[in-house]
């Protein structure tokens, strides 16, 4: 072997001639006995130790080789790191997207109402979500099974490679620099002891460094060897990981879909049968459609609009509202109107829940265009679409007003009952109060408390405008008609209108106003203002339709005089109406008035008709008592009561000198002396006389509320 | 932004609330300062509300129906209210005890402390009527305190008395 060397070394040139060869050999003999002489074939070993010591250089070029090929490798090797690390990355954002898409699948899942679909959704988005899981499973594994090792291979055995190339330089330089250093001292001619020793030393350095660089050659070689061989394999098995964790995951998603298929047949089958039923409807909803066109857009709102006629109080739909600033140049807005419960609710574009605002019909009132500001200025598409909701808008504000509760603190609990009793009683006692006394329009809801005739609204207007002394109006739904009244209890306060109407009555009155009214006078519901005026202030102002009486002004006077308590009241009404003279007095009967008669008496309705009929309250007999004075020295409270009520001077003496209070004080009736004292006290309040705080006033409004029943002497009827 | 302009060029205005009992005249008066002429009116169910310029000032008067059940209603319109027209038909004595009643309960609310009252003793026209001093002593317009209040004779109808009234609202405007 040894020899083998030399030859080989001999062969190639001169300067290994001069190598000295014992030296070299014996370390290596020393440093690795077993290889000696035993030469065998390295199956996977690119570089032959034994060559790589005869340092020649094909055996440094092979080297040279082997380790560009390792940088090489190294590079690719980085490269594919990078790309596994994109493909990790990329799964993991592929994932996600997956799992978002599979919760918005899921969460239009939850929505669904039938149940079938619903479950259809949750399995998908369920599987879907697995897969996705499983696409990350397999990323993760490829960071364990492949980047990970591979970066291991370079940070340690790519690095051990490089370092003991580095190494093998280091010696090989040392090596080189001893010989030269050698070989210099030999080329000097002149040769002494002292050279000797120093070349003798200088050859000892050469063999520490000729040992060093093999020992370093045949570390690097082994260990390029090395790399060379685990290069290959130990990638081989990160891609047969990589590989496997591939498979791994086409295998859950195989079976994951595998399930699935069988479901999504399932559902198909579900799904064609919907569709077919969707398809049908479809089919109806285009016929329906196209009937809908065909039929006219106004006949449809006119069966509408007859069914709910008048009654409606609810509404809802599209109108144009006029923009309340001048900015804005479009000035109609299409915005959608809700009426309901009493309030006009506003939607702006009829996508919002909460309405923009709502009104309260209790405050508006609606009217058709007026050239004035108003807060809503609103357009339906047509006029009868305009007359629907202005019809509807008024009885909601109408119904509002009916509900709405009376917040006083004097007045005793209205029950809404009672005043609905009103009108209807008045309906049913006489059949003619359901139409208006003067036009005939059917269900009047006022009335002439004085005249005793029912009206519509549009009469009631001209009524009210002759003034209180020809007529006074009432609502019989937006005033109240002294309900307490209507109880047999306390006649107290206000005499209630309602006795006194349901007395006359329009058949009644008609027949005295319209005796002689020749046919075609008479006016109708769809009368003109002007027309309408006439007519009412010539039959109760002028009273042009009442029969002549046969007999003079003054046997009518004394008619109503003396029969005021006998007569039905409406005739006695006839008599006025006639002509006869409320304040006649009787000269044999000590110069009374019919009112003194009725107030002796206590007869509470004929005294209202001789006030409501322009009857004197402050006249006076000749023993200088007005007709307080006669209610009081009888007790006739109510009466006394409608008195002050009217106005009655509470200070008149007669010629005894007594006030009425005083008479009522002699006669010891306690309830008119408490009223009178009260009525005293509380007009002395009212003119400013004493500085007191109304609690007279206050006094007499509870006393007029809560006092017992007169002691009885009503006779009216 | 109205309210602005309408500063910088000197146009004053006065929010009126006009009260009073049912079939006083307030609507007849309303019409007739908006549009001079007398109307034939209708009782007034919910309200009326007209702008009606005077002597350089607008006054925006809302006029609110008087019957019973529709006087519950009328604080809701009482904020912001500068000038109370009360309305009095000064032919109705049976009634004026009543109006006194209600002229209290709307004073007193304390939205209206502020307000000037004018009152309207309206239907002069008519035979037989409470004048100016009655009307004010069957109100007790005498014990007010705090107020500056003024009766006014007038006839809705003729328009007599009417433009009286908005002037001595005038004297009172900021």
């Amino acid at each position: 072997m040894e020899g083998t060397e030399v030859r080989s070394r001999s062969s190639t040139g001169n300067i290994a001639v001069q190598l000295p060869d014992s030296p070299i050999s014996s370390p290596l003999r020393e440093l690795h006995p077993g290889l000696v002489g035993e030469k065998r074939v390295w199956k996977h070993q690119a570089l032959d130790l034994d060559e790589v010591l005869q340092d020649s250089p094909k055996c440094r070029d092979h080297m040279r080789k082997i380790e560009d090929g390792m940088e090489d490798f190294v590079s690719k090797l980085k490269r594919m790191i990078k790309f596994a690390k994109m493909i990790q990355t990329t799964s993991a954002q592929l994932s996600s997207a997956y799992v978002s898409f599979a919760g918005e699948l899921l969460s239009i899942g939850h929505d669904v109402q039938s149940e079938t679909i619903r479950t259809a959704f949750d399995k998908f988005g369920n599987s879907i979500v697995k897969l996705a899981g499983s696409r990350t499973d397999m990323a993760d594994q490829i960071n364990d099974m492949f980047v990970a090792p591979a970066e291991e291979f370079i940070k340690s055995d790519v690095e051990s490679v490089r370092q003991k190339r580095k190494n093998y330089d280091r010696a090989n330089n040392q090596y080189t620099n001893a010989l030269s250093k050698l070989s210099n001292l030999k080329k000097k001619e002149a040769r002494d002891n002292n050279t000797k020793t120093h070349e003798k030393q200088v050859e000892h350095e050469l063999n520490d460094c000729k040992r060093e660089y093999r020992t370093e050659s045949l570390n690097f070689a082994f260990a390029l060897n090395d790399m060379q061989a685990k290069k290959h394999y130990s990638l081989l098995m990160s891609s047969i990981s990589f590989c496997f964790a591939q498979c791994d995951y086409y295998k859950d998603a195989w079976e994951l879909t595998q399930d699935l298929q069988r479901s999504m047949r399932d559902i198909k089958t579900v799904l064609r049968a919907e569709e077919a039923e969707i398809l049908n409807e479809k089919q109806e909803l285009e016929n329906y459609k196209a009937r809908l066109t065909v039929t006219s857009h106004t006949s449809l709102t006119k069966q509408r609009s007859t069914s709910m006629k008048n009654t409606a109080t609810t509404i809802q739909g599209y109108l144009f509202k006029k923009n309340a600033s001048a900015m804005v140049r479009n000035e109609w807005q299409r915005r959608y109107f809700v009426v309901e419960e009493g309030k006009l609710l506003y939607y702006k574009t009829g996508k919002e829940t909460v309405p923009v605002s709502a009104v309260d019909l209790l405050l508006c009132s609606v009217k058709e265009k007026q050239d004035i500001d108003r807060r809503f200025l609103l357009q339906a598409e047509d006029e009868e679409k305009m007359r629907e909701w202005i019809t509807t808008l008024q009885n909601a504000t109408a119904n509002m007003l009916n509900k709405q509760a009376p917040a006083r603190p004097v007045e005793t609990d209205v029950e809404d009952a009672s005043v609905g009793t009103a009108l209807q009683q008045i309906r049913i006692h006489d059949e003619s109060n359901t139409e208006c006394a003067d036009c005939g329009s059917s269900n009047p809801e006022w009335a002439s408390i004085n005249l005793g005739v029912l009206m519509c609204i549009e009469c009631s207007g001209f009524h009210r405008s002759m003034g209180v002394h020809i007529s006074k109006v009432r609502s019989f739904t937006l005033d109240k008609w002294d309900p307490e009244n209507l109880k047999v209890k306390s006649l107290f306060s206000l005499p209630s209108p309602l006795q006194y109407m349901l007395q006359l009555g329009n058949e009644r009155m008609n027949k005295i106003y319209e005796e002689n009214m020749p046919k075609e006078s008479k006016i109708v519901r769809e009368c003109e203002k002007p027309e309408r005026e006439k007519f009412i202030r010539s039959k109760y102002q002028e009273r042009k339709w009442v029969a002549k009486p046969s007999v003079t002004i003054e046997q009518l006077s004394e008619q109503l005089y003396d029969d005021i308590l006998r007569r039905p009241l409406w005739e006695s009404v006839k008599l006025i109406a006639q002509g006869a003279q409320v304040n006649y007095t009787k000269e044999s009967e000590g110069k009374k008035t019919a009112m003194h008669v009725t107030a002796k008496s206590g007869a509470l309705i004929p005294t209202v008709l001789l006030v409501q009929f322009r009857g004197d309250i402050n006249a006076t007999d000749s023993e200088g008592n007005v007709p307080l004075h006669l209610a009081a020295a009888r007790g006739k409270t109510a009466v006394a009561c409608y008195f002050f009520k009217c106005g009655a001077k509470l200070d008149v003496k007669n010629k005894e000198g007594q006030t009425p209070l005083d008479v009522a004080v002699k006669n010891q009736h306690v309830h008119c002396v408490t009223l009178l004292r009260l009525a005293v006290q509380s007009s002395d309040e009212l003119s400013g006389n004493s500085m007191g705080d109304n609690s007279f006033t206050h006094a007499l409004q509870n006393f007029l509320l809560e006092a017992p029943m007169d002691d009885g002497s009503e006779n009216t009827s | 932004m109205g309210k602005m302009i309408s500063k910088l060029f000197g146009n004053k205005e006065m929010r009126v609330l006009m009260l009073g009992l049912d079939a006083a005249g307030k609507t007849t008066i309303l019409y007739k300062l908006k549009l001079g002429q007398g109307v034939s009116t209708i009782p007034t169910v919910g309200f009326n509300v007209e702008t009606v310029t005077f002597k350089k000032v607008k006054f925006n008067v809302w006029d609110v129906g008087g019957q019973d059940k529709i006087r519950p209603l009328w604080r809701h319109y009482y904020a912001g209210t500068q000038a109370l027209i009360f309305v009095v038909d000064s032919s109705d004595r049976e009634r004026i005890e009543e109006a006194r009643q209600e002229l209290m309960r709307i004073i007193n609310d304390r939205e209206m402390k502020d307000a000037i009252l004018l009152v309207f003793a309206n239907k002069n026209d008519l035979p037989n009527v409470m004048d100016g001093e009655e009307i004010k002593e069957k109100l007790g317009l005498g014990k007010l305190k705090d107020r500056h209040w003024h009766v006014q004779s007038s006839c809705a109808i003729s328009g007599d008395g009417l433009l009286d009234g908005l002037t001595w609202l005038n004297t009172y405007i900021k």
